[in-house]
């Protein structure tokens, strides 16, 4: 055990060395309540500060909780203000959607590197009105909300949400958009039909692709062969969907002319340079339209020729009408001609030569004439009249001269004898289909159409390699007709001039090179003939080339089309481009689609510069190609998603084909649309790969134009000289970790976290507040907290306690029953870690109020009747079951992934569990200098805890960069205020409409032209967006204008926006309490939705209350005076000594008044603490105190600007903030000392309690716990080299100890204590390990009612227990009971596991926990006017958020005499109580609040009762005038006094009764 | 009247060391007594009260009592210990110290006695027949008499790949014959290439450790280890799950060697089997539940393998009970507490069968002839008072029944 034991060197920094160049700014990283508060200090301590957090908003974890203990006051109330301070401070610089990618440099001078993802909404635009959110089509799992109810895939991460904007969650492309060729937004068109907006998903479909009806029809569909529920079930069926949008906007438009699709770009010119440039289309298909449309829309004139009587190239002549109806087509074709000023097109007019066109004066020519030349095989019989090319059959079927006509159903009568000719070919003869893809299935069908006898198709390929779909091949057959796959053709048999028949031989193997070659191996001697008397070629077809024989420089490719550079589709003649299928032979409609956009874009440039393109440009519209990948999901992760309910189950929806008998009797389409009922379906099947869409609602519902889909990662590089890391913690994922599967979280619905459960309570949770279970909505009754769901559980790597979840289930358990009374809250615990200042009373009050604790950790939850779930515990007599409604986990918290990644990337280590790794009475520091460390990732703990730390933190930063402060801060200057007293009031109003928020429902110009009417109104306007950037501006230009001295806005809510106009007053002069904001968002327009008129008529009434005000409004100004730089501070003990040197290393004098003679205080009797211990480490490692003490008393002693009063006291204290007065008393000094300053510290400290029970006193083997360890400190510590070698065992007083008894809560949490002294716990254990270490074989029993080993200090708790130290509960009720017996010393306490149901225990030595009580501190507490708690310690202004500043300015708090606490926390709070006061003695003056209490003199009694309530002590009694005064200096314009004063005497400016009464008439007027 | 606690520790070293853990770590929390399936029906037995009891040194009580032999040593305590305390593990280690003559001189209890006496006696039974039952060693292979179709040179063949280990209730029960039988039709459907050992294999040793007496289970470890080596097998498959843990765990811990030859329960070779497709199985129209036994998945880490197999059983239906994986709850046939005392196991077994009733499934499959045996019994019971059927039966059985011998093709 000796070579385990190590001890460490006190690390604490007590002397700073300083880079040569100090860089006066620090880095924040992570913005939950410590990240801000550490920033606010520095900010205020004269720092820049870049505040960065991973999330799109500050306010991290304690935004999402409802109330906070033991106050219940509601956290987003009390952390608003702090949001809103460090949105607005002039030195804070937010950065949000970033990571800290690495820090290099030295401290006091870094450069962090950032990385900051896109956002896609641009901060200084958004205003966070939501119109954005209200079209998004993607909902989210709502993380804030703990995954429960949605958000949208844009979202402002909660209501309050400091930047007040909204962020993207992108997760990737999505796979069906990726594979699109056109890039087709199907994600997004698909999520649109989800909502039912069916005209919007049109819209989306047709910015990427001018013909959504043909797509949506014969589309080769890649989206679908890509889409990831392909590795699941099937795909979702893309294609159809965007046949039903299309269908549906169609009929729509059929039934009214008026009908338009939303957000369609206008019809209107652009211009750009290229608009007077010409541009010839050669060919009207899906590539020249497609091209055509594009230059079009850039304000080019584009000429199309088409040599075809009709437009649409193949897909209005290759594709029967059956498949691809011709009308569709050509309103398709008519849309596209019909966009921006329009493309002129050129029937029947065929190009000979595209030089014709250039000299006719075309800028440039796009050759997209198709691929309409069939071919024959070269093969005897291929010329016999009665063998028939597909192409010409489609063709001339399709022109119009349909065998059948197709209203009438009669037979048609030929115009085209070519037709005819055709007819007669196929009519009652057997024909056979050479070929095996799409055209031969075409060919096939239309003879089937024509009256053929019979059909049949004949291929090379075998049946599963046709080029074919299976879809093509299923209505094949269905129709009758054979397939006689795998054949090579010989020859066409004639006989008789007749043919009857085509030789084949069977193929056993066929491929096609790239190069177009066929390598072809058949089985010999398998010639067989496949009779029939007509024959089709349909086996190629390639593109007539003649037009471009004479263009110098365009070239042939190998396959007998054009050639062109594959990246911009220019030929070899400049300004010539091509593409589609005289590119690329017989294609895909939609890769013709997508060469057309290409096209257009290199055309475009070519234009632009009239030179050779070369780069590539991606499609027009929606340029959203932003460097993020293609999603590509996993089999179980869909799996998960469907078993969650999270995507529908459902299997690919198929539509409806006509009966085959039925549908080759016409040429009418066969395939039915989906109905909407099957549309609706399919496309819940969607799993939303990329989450954001990309569907642009938000582009369009965004009036302030802040969406911005194209921006991209960046990284940035901050120069700071030091960096504070407060990532906090989260949740444990117990889903993620399968944690404990006997809880059966996620298996039945009524079994919660603590976190859900949060936010059931919250008003703005999933319910509104409203206690429901999960399962069924139904009201619980029995609740049940399980208590160290991932905390204490070392078999599962969780060994440590997270400190704050036995408060937090009290107060879940409390307010529940707040919301419902009905509720019975059972905790199931094990130790009650109620450790915390006041945390056992608020135990004890929810007691009281019904919460019901029983001691014992739950085995089990199993379910029970109707969602009810039974509980296994146990008690002493045995196993339990109770049934609950709803059982709540409480859950422990641990750094996230990325809070470890970013520790390892900085070079920080981290202990067993993923924390920052401690350093000895550093508590902020890690084991980087210049990077500190705050909040819960250096340990679980609860919000004051933190926020101390934060300021802990700052304070060593500042501490650090000392001599740097304030070159980087910068301060705000205004123009000399105007004096408008002898003015006219002259109002202006300026009424938002918050986008849709509030102009949606109020009618916004008729509360305009409203307020003009009003008196004293001299201008009135509205503004889409009142707060935006630019309405600043405009507000000003508008005061100047019209020679304004008042001002009101009518729109949201003062709380966040007051502020702003405030200040924009400001910067014109005005003062800024000549303001005044009528809430008509929240107040009006949010609350009555539905009805306008109503709202309308509430808008105008608020707008004439503060019109009426506003008039009454008088400039306030603030009272500005000097501040003393020096410091006060009162206590010399370990937390006085640090606040000192912090202080006095800053630059400050400080005065350090100690009342003994000898510096230390209680750090005297500390003699090592136990360092927090990795699980890992093997042994311990002891911290030794007094070498700590002795060199930071020695700094003090040394310190220049620290001046030392021991055997001091203070004796009078007078003045405020800033400008305190002080007297001094030095023992045996016949004159007091006067000193001057601005600040107090309070650090006097408590002490060790002295028993009155069990034998103290009386028996000289019953000691404390203080007096074992000094006991225990004489033995030599292993391996340090301070301790005295000479020391043994054998010096010990009261002989070799074999058997100690501990007794905890000696005197705590009693009636006369009724708190807990916090630190027993951890010095018994201490002391026990001591023990053990000295004499491993010796018997430690010790007796507690709860260990409260918090954090990490359950590991010295287990390490204690490995080690034999036994742990015994016993109940206040049955104390141990301790007596003398033959000389021994007899414990006696209750035990459940022994016979009788106790045990004697027979011990050397009885130590007592004798816990901490506070100095008389009432004399102190009176001299500075501040309040104690019921316990005597001295009362903090928050207990949650201001923890070490008092009610009264400028008097800041720490150590012993705030609460109980060890030693590492009390320096901790002296470091962060020293950067409160260096924040204010930093600063040369301090304006007061300007919102103060007045008092009329003529109405004042003089009767005090101001004086007695005001929690400032800004009140006074002048003794010779016999009225109340107030001190401005110290008035907090809290009001007390006002409604306290019987005469009406105490007023608040601005809130004068004037002013009231102006709102009162107003409004019942 | 308080006891004098002398706070021996002897008794909780003695404890961590013979059962290698940290029992001390405790921090009596109570979660072993609240989900023991004994403590359920027999409140005075509380996993927690025994611990603390070795703790404060006060382990002579607890020697003298019943106690320690109710334990089923099913380990679910060990489970759901957030200090990885496993109490089975730690009575075993104090069930030796029972044995030790000097103490049972002054043990009164007449269950107890009673109880130690047939556990001495089946003690007593391993240590001449080899086996648990006393039978003869020929008897060993009855059950291959009613084989449909009998495999050439079932025993020891020679060369054989794999030899298959029958276990003791298997091969002497005949309420259990069904699962040997199942197997080694299974292997003979797949072209196994197996063996069996007949009258020289010889009780694992498991039933002689659960009562604490480690240096007679060593002589029968030994004797097995060896006949499985001369066979020169590659593999050895067990249906047993007791059987399985000891050959895994036990085995290679005693002999302080690795053996040299895989050990695989049949599930595992089934799913194997499965997997290479060298099985396929007709459907199956039924509802499926699966009760984990202990020894395979809690203590031996084998939860999926089962789960492989019956995934692979077309058109059947598959729901977890309540309790499953390692969270399952005994099936009362474990711990040798059948001999030590008859009237527990079957009340645990009832609260078992409850939970895959409460599926609605109504087959409820294993993969251990015990467990198979235990539920079958309450089951019995259940149907007769409810009238509604649950078909217990093992792994293997269920996959016998399915093999599609009709079908040349699937070969």
């Amino acid at each position: 055990m000796t070579d385990e034991t190590q001890t460490t060197q006190p690390s604490n920094d007590l002397t700073i060395q300083r880079p040569n160049q100090t860089v006066g700014a620090v880095l924040v990283v992570g913005a939950g309540i410590g990240g801000m508060q550490a920033s606010l200090d520095l900010a205020e301590a004269g720092f820049k500060v870049y505040l960065l957090d991973r999330a799109p908003a500050i306010g991290g974890r304690m935004a999402q909780l409802d109330k906070t203990f033991p106050t219940n006051d509601c956290a987003m109330c009390i952390m608003s203000p702090k949001l809103v301070e460090t949105g607005r401070h002039l030195n804070i610089e937010i950065i949000t959607t970033a990571d800290l990618e690495k820090v290099d440099g030295v401290p006091g001078n870094f450069t962090a590197t950032i990385r900051q993802h896109p956002r896609y909404v641009d901060t200084t635009k958004c205003t966070g009105c939501g119109d954005c959110a209200a079209k998004c089509p993607i909902p989210m799992p709502d993380d804030f909300n703990a995954g429960m109810g949605t958000r949208k895939a844009i979202y402002k991460l909660y209501p309050q949400a400091i930047p007040n904007a909204f962020a993207i969650e992108k997760r990737g492309i999505a796979p069906c958009r990726d594979a699109c060729p056109a890039h087709q937004r199907a994600q997004g068109y698909v999520a649109l039909i989800r909502e039912k907006r069916y005209a919007d998903a049109y819209r989306v479909i047709k910015e990427d692709n001018p013909f959504p009806s043909i797509c949506g029809r014969v589309c080769i569909a890649k989206c679908e062969t890509a889409c990831n529920r392909g590795t699941l079930d099937a795909p979702v069926a893309i294609r159809d969907l965007k046949r039903f949008v299309a269908d549906w906007v169609y009929e729509q438009q059929i039934q009214n002319p008026e009908f338009e699709i939303p957000n369609s770009p206008p019809i209107s010119s652009l211009q750009s340079p290229i608009s007077n440039l010409r541009v010839a289309v050669v060919g009207s298909g899906p590539a020249g339209m497609t091209c055509a449309a594009d230059l079009a829309r850039q304000g080019v004139r584009v000429t199309v020729f088409e040599a075809l009587p009709v437009a649409g190239g193949m897909m209005r002549v290759g594709v029967p009408n059956f498949r691809l109806p011709h009308d569709r087509v050509q309103r398709e074709i008519d849309d596209t001609l019909r966009v921006a000023l329009g493309v002129e097109l050129k029937l029947n007019t065929r190009v000979d030569d595209v030089e014709k066109l250039f000299a006719d004066g075309y800028s440039a020519v796009f050759f997209a004439v198709g691929s309409h030349k069939g071919r024959k095989l070269p093969i005897p019989g291929a010329d016999h009249p009665d063998v028939i090319v597909s192409l010409d059959l489609l063709r001339d079927v399709s022109l119009g001269n349909e065998p059948i006509n197709q209203l009438t159903n009669e037979p048609n009568v030929a115009r085209h004898s070519s037709l005819v000719t055709l007819r007669s070919k196929i009519e009652n003869r057997r024909v056979l289909v050479l070929g095996g893809g799409a055209v031969a299935v075409d060919a096939a069908t239309t003879a089937r159409r024509l009256g053929a006898a019979s059909v049949a198709m004949a291929c090379l390929e075998s049946r599963e390699t046709m080029p074919a779909t299976k879809e093509d091949l299923e209505q094949v057959e269905q129709e009758g007709i054979g397939i006689y796959p795998a054949r090579s053709f010989k020859q066409i048999v004639v006989s008789g001039g007749k043919i009857t028949g085509v030789e084949c031989v069977n193929v056993k193997f066929m491929q096609f090179e790239k190069d177009g070659r066929l390598t072809l191996e058949t089985y010999p001697n398998t010639e067989h003939t496949l009779e029939c008397d007509t024959v089709i070629f349909a086996i190629g077809q390639g593109p007539d080339l003649a037009p471009i024989q004479n263009a110098q420089g365009a070239e042939q490719s190998k396959r007998r089309t054009v050639a062109v550079d594959p990246e911009t589709l220019a030929t070899g003649r400049p300004g010539l481009f091509a593409g589609g299928d005289a590119v690329t032979g017989a294609g895909f409609i939609i890769d013709s689609i997508a060469a057309g956009h290409k096209a257009a874009s290199s055309i475009q440039q070519y234009l632009s510069r009239q030179s050779t393109v070369n780069s590539q440009q991606s499609i027009p519209i929606s340029n959203l190609q932003s460097p993020i990948s293609v999603v590509k999901l996993t089999h179980d992760e869909i799996a998960a998603r469907i078993a969650s309910g999270k995507t529908s189950a459902r299997e690919r929806t198929h539509t409806e084909w006509v009966a085959a008998e039925e549908r080759v009797k016409n040429f009418e389409e066969f395939t039915h649309a989906f109905t909407e009922e099957q549309a609706l379906a399919e496309a819940e099947r969607c799993l939303a790969c990329g989450v954001c869409s990309e569907c642009l609602e938000c582009v369009y519902a965004c009036r302030a134009g802040a969406v911005n889909h194209a921006m991209v990662e960046e990284t940035r590089e901050l120069n700071v000289g030091a960096v504070i890391l407060t990532p906090g913690v989260e949740p444990i994922d117990l889903k993620a970790l399968s944690y404990r599967p006997e809880f059966g979280y996620k298996r039945y619905p009524n079994v919660v976290t603590s976190l859900e459960f949060e936010r059931f309570l919250s008003a703005t949770g999933p319910t509104q507040g409203v206690v429901a279970r999960p399962g069924d909505g139904k009201h619980p009754k029995k609740v049940a907290w399980i208590q160290c769901v991932g905390s204490r559980d070392c078999a599962r790597e969780q060994g440590y306690c997270s400190s704050i979840c036995c408060m937090y289930a009290t107060k879940e358990a409390v307010i529940a029953r707040e919301h419902d009374a009905n509720i019975e809250p059972t905790i199931f615990y094990l130790d009650l870690r109620a450790y915390g200042k006041d945390f056992d009373r608020y135990i004890e009050r929810a007691k009281a109020q019904g919460v019901r604790y029983i001691r014992s950790m739950v085995s089990a939850v199993e379910p029970g009747e109707d969602g009810n779930l039974q509980v296994r515990y146990a008690l002493d007599d045995g196993p339990k079951v109770e049934e609950f409604d709803l059982v709540v986990l409480s859950i422990g918290v641990k750094p996230n992934a990325e809070t470890q990644a970013l520790a390892q990337r900085l070079g920080l280590s981290l202990n067993g569990y993923g924390f920052s790794d401690s350093v000895a009475f550093a508590p902020t520091a890690t084991t980087r200098d210049g990077i500190f460390v705050a909040g819960t990732f250096s340990e679980p703990k609860d919000i004051p805890e933190t926020v101390i730390e934060a300021s802990a933190a700052a304070s060593c930063a500042s501490r650090l960069l000392a001599p740097a402060r304030g070159t980087l801060a910068r301060v705000k200057t205004y123009p000399p205020e105007r004096d408008t007293s002898d003015e006219e009031p002259r109002v202006g109003v300026f009424v938002c409409h918050c986008g849709i928020n509030i102009g949606g429902v109020v009618r916004v110009p008729e509360v305009v032209e409203y307020a003009k009417t009003l008196p004293g109104v001299a201008y009135a306007e509205h503004n889409l967006y009142t707060c935006s950037q630019d309405t600043q501006a405009r507000i000003k230009a508008r005061i100047e204008e019209n020679h304004l001295n008042r001002v009101v806005v009518a729109s949201c809510t003062p709380r966040t926006h007051e502020p702003l106009f405030q200040d924009t007053l400001r910067e014109t002069g005005l003062n800024p309490h000549l303001f005044e904001l009528a809430n008509i968002r929240e107040q009006d327009s949010w609350v009555h939705r539905g009805d306008r008129d109503a709202a309308t008529n509430k808008a105008k009434g608020l707008v004439a209350m503060m019109v009426a005000r506003v008039q009454r409004n008088t400039p306030l100004h603030r009272l500005v005076f000097d501040i003393n730089p020096r410091a006060l501070v009162i206590g010399g003990g370990m937390a006085g000594l640090t606040a000192a040197l912090t202080v006095a290393d800053q630059g400050h004098e400080v005065f350090l008044v100690e009342r003994e003679a000898e510096l230390g205080g209680n750090a005297r009797h500390i003699q090592y603490t136990v360092a927090s211990r990795q699980p890992s480490a093997v042994g311990l490692r002891w911290n030794d105190v007094q070498r700590l003490l002795q060199e930071t008393i020695a700094r003090v002693q040394a310190h220049p600007r620290i001046h030392l009063y021991t055997r001091a006291e203070v004796s009078d204290v007078s003045g405020y903030v800033g400008r305190f007065k002080s007297r001094i008393h030095v023992e045996g000094n016949p004159t007091d000392i006067d000193i001057e300053h601005g600040a107090i510290i309070v650090a006097t400290g408590a002490r060790a309690a002295t028993p009155s029970e069990y034998l103290y006193g009386q028996d000289a083997r019953v000691i404390t716990q203080q007096e074992l360890e000094e006991q225990l400190a004489k033995f030599k510590i292993q391996n340090s080299k301070f301790a005295d070698p000479r020391v043994t065992i054998s010096n010990l007083e009261f002989g070799i100890l074999n058997s100690v008894v501990m007794i905890q809560c000696v005197g705590s949490r009693d009636e006369t204590r009724p708190y807990c002294s916090r630190i027993c716990c951890q010095q018994a254990i201490k002391n026990a390990l001591k023990l053990k270490e000295v004499n491993p074989s010796a018997q430690i029993v010790v007796l507690n009612r709860d260990i409260r080993a918090y954090g990490f200090k359950e590991d010295a708790y287990r390490e204690a227990r490995e080690k034999g130290v036994l742990f015994l509960h016993y109940d206040p009720e049955s104390k141990p009971a301790v007596s003398v017996a033959d000389g021994k010393l007899r414990v006696t306490t209750s035990a459940a596991f022994a016979p009788g149901g106790s045990i004697t225990l027979e011990p050397d030595l009885l130590v007592l926990s004798a816990g901490i009580e506070p100095e008389k501190n009432e004399p102190l507490a009176q001299l500075l006017k501040v309040p104690l708690t019921q316990d005597g310690f001295f009362l903090e202004a928050h207990a949650k958020l201001r923890p070490l500043d008092f009610a009264a300015d400028g008097i800041f708090l720490c150590g012993l005499a705030h609460s109980p606490r060890a030693l590492d926390e009390s320096i901790a709070q002296a470091q962060g109580a020293a950067i409160r006061a260096v924040a204010l003695l930093s600063q040369k003056q301090r304006e007061a609040v300007p919102i103060v209490a007045s008092v009329n003199e003529r109405l004042c009694a003089g009767c005090g009762l101001c004086v007695e309530v005001c929690p400032y002590g800004a009140r006074s009694i002048d003794e010779d005038a016999h009225v109340a005064r107030v001190n401005a200096a110290l008035c907090q314009g809290c009001g007390a006094c006002v409604t306290a004063c019987p005469n009406g005497a105490s007023q608040q400016k601005a809130f004068e009764m004037p002013q009231i009464f102006a709102m009162i008439e107003n409004a019942v007027a | 009247m308080s006891s004098i606690a002398t706070l021996d520790a002897s008794w909780r070293d003695f404890v961590n060391a013979q059962s290698q853990q940290t029992i001390n770590r405790c921090y009596a929390c109570s979660r072993c007594t609240a989900g023991c399936p004994i403590a359920r029906i027999s409140p005075d037995f509380r996993p927690a009260q025994i611990l603390e009891m070795i703790q404060f040194g006060l382990a002579d009580a607890l020697l003298a009592s019943p106690t320690l032999w109710r334990c089923l040593g099913c380990d679910l305590c060990g489970a759901r210990c957030p200090n990885d305390v496993h109490i089975g593990a730690m009575l075993a280690a104090l069930r030796a110290k029972s044995w030790d003559e000097t103490r049972r001189a002054g043990y009164t209890d007449p269950v107890l006695l009673a109880g130690m006496e047939r556990l001495g006696k089946l003690r007593d039974t391993i240590g001449s027949a080899r086996n648990i039952t006393g039978d003869a060693a020929e008897n060993r292979l009855l059950w291959t008499q009613n084989l449909e179709r009998v495999p050439e040179g079932l025993l020891n063949r020679a060369n054989a790949e794999v030899v298959y280990y029958t276990g003791c209730v298997s091969a002497l029960f005949p309420q259990s014959y069904r699962v040997p039988q199942s197997f080694t039709a299974i292997l003979t459907f797949a072209q196994s290439n197996f063996t069996v050992l007949g009258g020289e294999e010889w009780c694992c040793g498991y039933p002689l450790l659960a009562a604490g007496q480690r240096d007679r289970a060593r002589e029968l470890m030994q004797h097995n280890v060896e006949q499985i080596k001369a066979m020169g097998a590659r593999t050895l498959a067990v249906t047993c799950p007791s059987c399985y843990h000891m050959w895994h765990h036990e085995y290679p811990a005693l002999l302080g060697a690795p053996l040299p030859f895989e050990v695989q329960h049949s599930t595992q070779f089934i799913a194997g089997l499965l997997k290479d497709g060298a099985v396929k199985l007709n459907a199956f129209d039924g509802t499926i539940t699966y009760h984990d036994p202990c020894d395979l998945c809690r203590k031996s880490d084998v939860f999926a393998a089962p789960r492989e197999v019956l995934s692979n059983v077309p058109h059947a239906r598959f729901i977890e009970m309540t309790n499953y994986g390692k969270n399952a709850m005994c099936c009362g046939g474990g711990g040798n507490l059948e001999t030590f005392d008859s009237a527990l196991p079957p009340k645990v077994a009832s609260e078992r069968l409850d939970d895959a009733v409460g599926t609605g499934a109504n087959v409820l499959v294993s993969a251990c002839q015990q467990c198979e045996r235990t539920l079958m019994g309450a089951a019995r019971k259940h149907d007769a008072a409810r009238k509604a059927r649950m078909k217990v039966m093992d792994v293997v059985e269920l996959v016998a029944q399915q093999l599609p011998w009709e079908t040349p093709g699937n070969r």
